[in-house]
């Protein structure tokens, strides 16, 4: 009788394993490319931060609505009355994945660390932050070498990382005493607190992670027990996965014809978010006949913007630089609009305008780069309303940078998608309009306009958030109205094709967040 | 005069001699094509301190020929390839990772190559215009003038979408505590864990099926019209008329001398597996080297695009040595010429 007690409770015990086992549930997701890496220091790509907000705390975190700054490992901070020092004080009883505490020296570590590599995020700190100190475990001080405004919200880039982990499986490398920083510890693994941890990466096929169940903030139980994030790129892949049950959620970056089909399968919901991003078509100023503001403003007028938002439907119109959505947009910026009488007398005024056959325009977009080809033969049709010729040239994304090295060498217009990096005006003004950000992919403008660089430098050092604001309404105008560097076509949209049988998330459910790749945080997925 | 055992060596410093030499052109051409590894891989934001900090550690900084000779160095003593700015770790990793898996999605297409273009050459020869041997022909040229991706997309469609046999892509991964040589199925097998073993195997059948049709459709031509020549000769007349059994005319008098033109077509076939596995590898997201080799291109990443010229350098020499001795080893002729 004994033995037979034994036995059934055994099986019993066997049974609630299996059901468990059993109850287990995974989200199948697609991704572009899995990241670059796991370390937090030296990633900044989209791909990279989908994964990297499930694996890590940060002491700020972003508001679902307008990505304001919230606590987070952070219960509370202050900042001095010349803005130059900022305390952070610490939540008790946030443990790594390893079970360690989370104190202020790991904070310092990695910001410290973030700023020693010099990657990624980093030059959101470098030349700002001249120390960061710890006062007891929970307080942690950093001091600035000079105001910065937007200090706060880049923060949502410090990912907290564990000292102790890291400063154990240290490497040879170009560091010093740092040896390697842990950079190769942690291109495979995570060092973090969040509510995921990486349980198996493979560099370019797929990332897995399993849900921490001591996370400090709880996680549902109806969130997802394991997230496999594989990478695939090819539409016909991801038409055939999703058909035949093999992936939960696709990648938002489809062209419209994959996401038509995708959205007529049975089940399959799409999800809508913004994303902090602008189409541009980028003009150099400095090469002829671009380089004449009324040839640019003909540009301007001739675009059909219906038609380009035609072609990326349920795409916000674009009036500057900057997303309507994002902190530091100018409310009455105007902007320029399709009329062809207007670009006709805009063209009348430049110099080029009785040489338009000698200045034909190269026109230069990326391969591959979703519908953008689409976008560019809209703009060769345009142009060519106004005699302007515009030659499309499809680059491969090497060479596309490569061409951005020098003026000579960058092209009349090229067409691309840039991004905020963290949740202002000034991260996109600074990087499509800086003197100091020329030579890369991001500037075909060459601008190197005094004026804007003395605007933007004052605008990032100004803490008081009005303030801050109405000078970044100011360089809008000054960028659109007086100097057109630039032809603004519409926000960026992702659209996330998803089992809507399978799971429900904030985003699917018309809540998106603010920043698009914390969409993706899967504390906030329910499976059903 | 040389021996056997002398030519192989010969062949092998010529092998490594053409090696070096494209290694250097292509570490050369790498430095000339406009724009910069380092900053592309690090992006526009980081600071040109640290780029140059990586640009030194790397010899980005340093003539061609100091970098390649570091590098040679690096590879000859201590088998680093150095660093791969696309995946951000060792190019040696990246080979050790990513090559066993196309090895084995190769020797899987080329024992389907062998054994069924053989076969259906020998079956074609021996039903020579017959509606068996019209079949096969008209089947093998179909095989010859698709390409492996309308296979591919053909098979994905069929057996892994709506028959749902296959799987759509991709490969499981192996843990650690079975990993003898990177190959997934292989590996598998060797450690008992043959639910992986199947699970390997139905992700590699159709990839290999989709790269090895063409490579079949044209071995069993060419075995077929070998065959056929050597059907017409003297010997194998004299041998059915002395009543030698047919099957032992088939199987030893016929056979093997029309395995030498087959034999060279295989090898280089073979060879081939790697550089046409780029678009398969792609469509069935198979983490293998040639899809990890067309990445590194595509990125511009100097030590990872050495590396893979280098390894695929390296595979065509293997093969012609082996086509070579195997050809020795089947014709008299040649072993004779060999060592004359």
């Amino acid at each position: 009788m004994k033995r037979l007690s034994k036995t059934l409770v055994l099986s019993l015990v066997l049974l609630m394993m299996v059901g468990a086992v059993a109850m287990a549930t995974t989200l199948r997701t697609t991704i572009t490319a899995t990241p670059e890496s796991l370390d937090p220091a030296v990633t900044s790509g989209e791909n990279d931060w989908k994964v990297a907000v499930n694996l890590y705390d940060f002491l700020v975190y972003p508001s679902f609505e307008d990505a304001s700054p919230e606590a987070s490992v952070a219960a509370s901070w202050d900042v001095s009355d010349d803005s130059l020092t900022w305390t952070f004080y610490l939540n008790e009883g946030v443990t790594f994945h390893d079970g360690s505490e989370l104190t202020a020296s790991d904070v310092k570590f990695s910001m410290d660390r973030m700023i020693g590599i010099g990657e990624g995020y980093a030059y959101f700190f470098a030349d700002r932050v001249a120390e960061t100190r710890v006062v007891d475990d929970y307080t942690v001080v950093f001091e600035l070498s000079e105001p910065f405004g937007p200090f706060l919200v880049t923060l949502y880039r410090l990912a907290i990382v564990n000292e102790d982990l890291v400063m154990a499986n240290l490497e040879d490398g170009m560091y010093g005493d740092y040896g390697d920083y842990g950079k190769g510890y942690l291109l495979t693994s995570d060092a973090g607190s969040g509510p995921y941890t990486a349980s198996d990466f493979r560099i370019r096929n797929y990332v897995q992670m399993s849900k921490y169940d001591n996370y400090w903030q709880g996680v549902s139980e109806t969130a997802p027990d394991v997230v496999i994030a594989n990478e695939v790129l090819d539409a016909a892949t991801t038409k055939m996965m999703m058909g035949s049950d093999e992936i939960d959620l696709a990648h938002g970056r489809q062209e419209m014809t994959t996401l038509n089909s995708l959205a007529q399968m049975d089940d399959v919901g799409v999800a809508f978010f913004p994303e902090m991003s602008v189409n541009f078509f980028m003009i150099n100023t400095k090469k002829a006949p671009t380089d004449d503001i009324h040839f640019r403003r003909a540009m301007a007028y001739a675009t059909d913007y219906s038609a380009m938002m035609a072609i990326y439907p349920d795409s916000p119109r674009a009036l500057g630089p900057v997303p309507s959505h994002v902190f530091g947009y100018a409310d009455d910026l105007v902007g320029y609009e399709y009329n062809l009488e207007l670009a006709r007398q805009e063209l009348a005024l430049s110099p080029y305008a009785d040489q338009l056959s000698q200045y034909p325009i190269d026109v230069s977009y990326i391969q591959g780069n979703g519908d953008t080809a689409k976008l560019c033969l809209q703009f060769a049709a345009n142009m060519a309303q106004i005699g302007i010729t515009a030659n499309l040239v499809e680059k491969p994304w090497v060479l596309f940078c490569n061409q951005e090295e020098t003026i000579e060498t960058s092209p009349h217009v090229t067409n691309l998608f840039a991004n905020c990096s963290y949740p202002e005006a000034g991260a996109i003004l600074e990087l499509k309009y800086a003197s100091w950000t020329v030579g890369g992919w991001n500037q075909n403008e060459w601008l190197q306009d005094s004026e804007f660089d003395a605007m933007i430098t004052e605008a990032l050092v100004t803490v008081d958030a009005d303030a801050r604001a109405a000078l970044y309404s100011s360089m809008q105008y000054h960028l659109v109205d007086e100097l057109c560097p630039s032809i603004y076509t519409f926000v960026s949209v992702l659209k996330a094709a998803y089992r809507s049988d399978v799971f429900s998330w904030p985003a699917g459910e018309g809540s998106p967040h603010a920043i698009a790749e914390f969409n993706f945080n899967y504390r906030f997925f329910e499976m059903i | 005069m040389q021996s056997m055992p002398v030519f192989v060596i010969k062949r092998l410093l010529y092998g490594v001699l053409v090696l070096l030499v494209l290694s250097f052109v292509i570490f050369s051409f790498i430095r000339v094509i406009p724009g910069d590894p380092v900053r592309m891989s690090l992006g526009p934001t980081v600071s040109e301190d640290v780029v140059e900090r990586m640009r030194s550690d790397l010899y980005f900084d340093r003539p061609v020929v100091v970098q390649y000779g570091h590098w040679l160095q690096g590879v000859i003593l201590h088998g680093d390839f150095g660093q791969s700015l696309y995946t951000k770790r060792a190019v040696a990793d990246d080979i050790a990772e990513f090559l066993p898996r196309t090895i084995e999605l190769a020797l899987l297409a080329a024992v389907m190559i062998l054994v069924f273009g053989i076969l259906l050459g020998t079956i074609s020869a021996l039903f020579r215009n017959s509606w068996l041997d019209n079949t096969v022909r008209l089947l093998s040229y179909l095989g010859v003038v698709t390409p492996p991706y309308a296979f591919a997309i053909l098979f994905m469609l069929v057996f892994a979408y709506y028959w749902k046999v296959f799987p759509l892509g991709g490969m499981p991964s192996l843990p650690p505590e079975i990993q003898s040589t990177g190959m997934v199925a292989f590996d598998a097998l060797i450690h008992g864990r043959f639910d992986l073993f199947g699970d390997a195997l139905a992700h590699l059948f159709l990839p290999a099926v989709s790269l090895s049709l063409g490579s079949i459709a044209y071995q069993a031509r060419i075995h077929r019209s070998s065959m056929i020549d050597n059907i017409g000769k003297d010997y194998i007349a004299f041998a059915n008329v002395v009543g030698v059994r047919r099957r032992t005319v088939i199987s030893k008098h016929l056979m093997k001398p029309s395995f030498i033109p087959s034999l060279t077509i295989f090898g280089l076939q073979v060879a081939s597996l790697l550089g046409n596995a780029f678009l398969i590898e792609v469509m069935f997201r198979y983490p293998g080297f040639s899809r990890y080799s067309l990445s590194v291109i595509m990125a511009k990443d100097p030590y990872g695009i050495v590396a893979c010229t280098l390894i695929f350098g390296v595979v065509f020499a293997i093969a012609n040595i082996l086509i070579d001795l195997g050809i020795a080893g089947l014709d008299p002729r040649v072993r004779l010429r060999t060592t004359e």
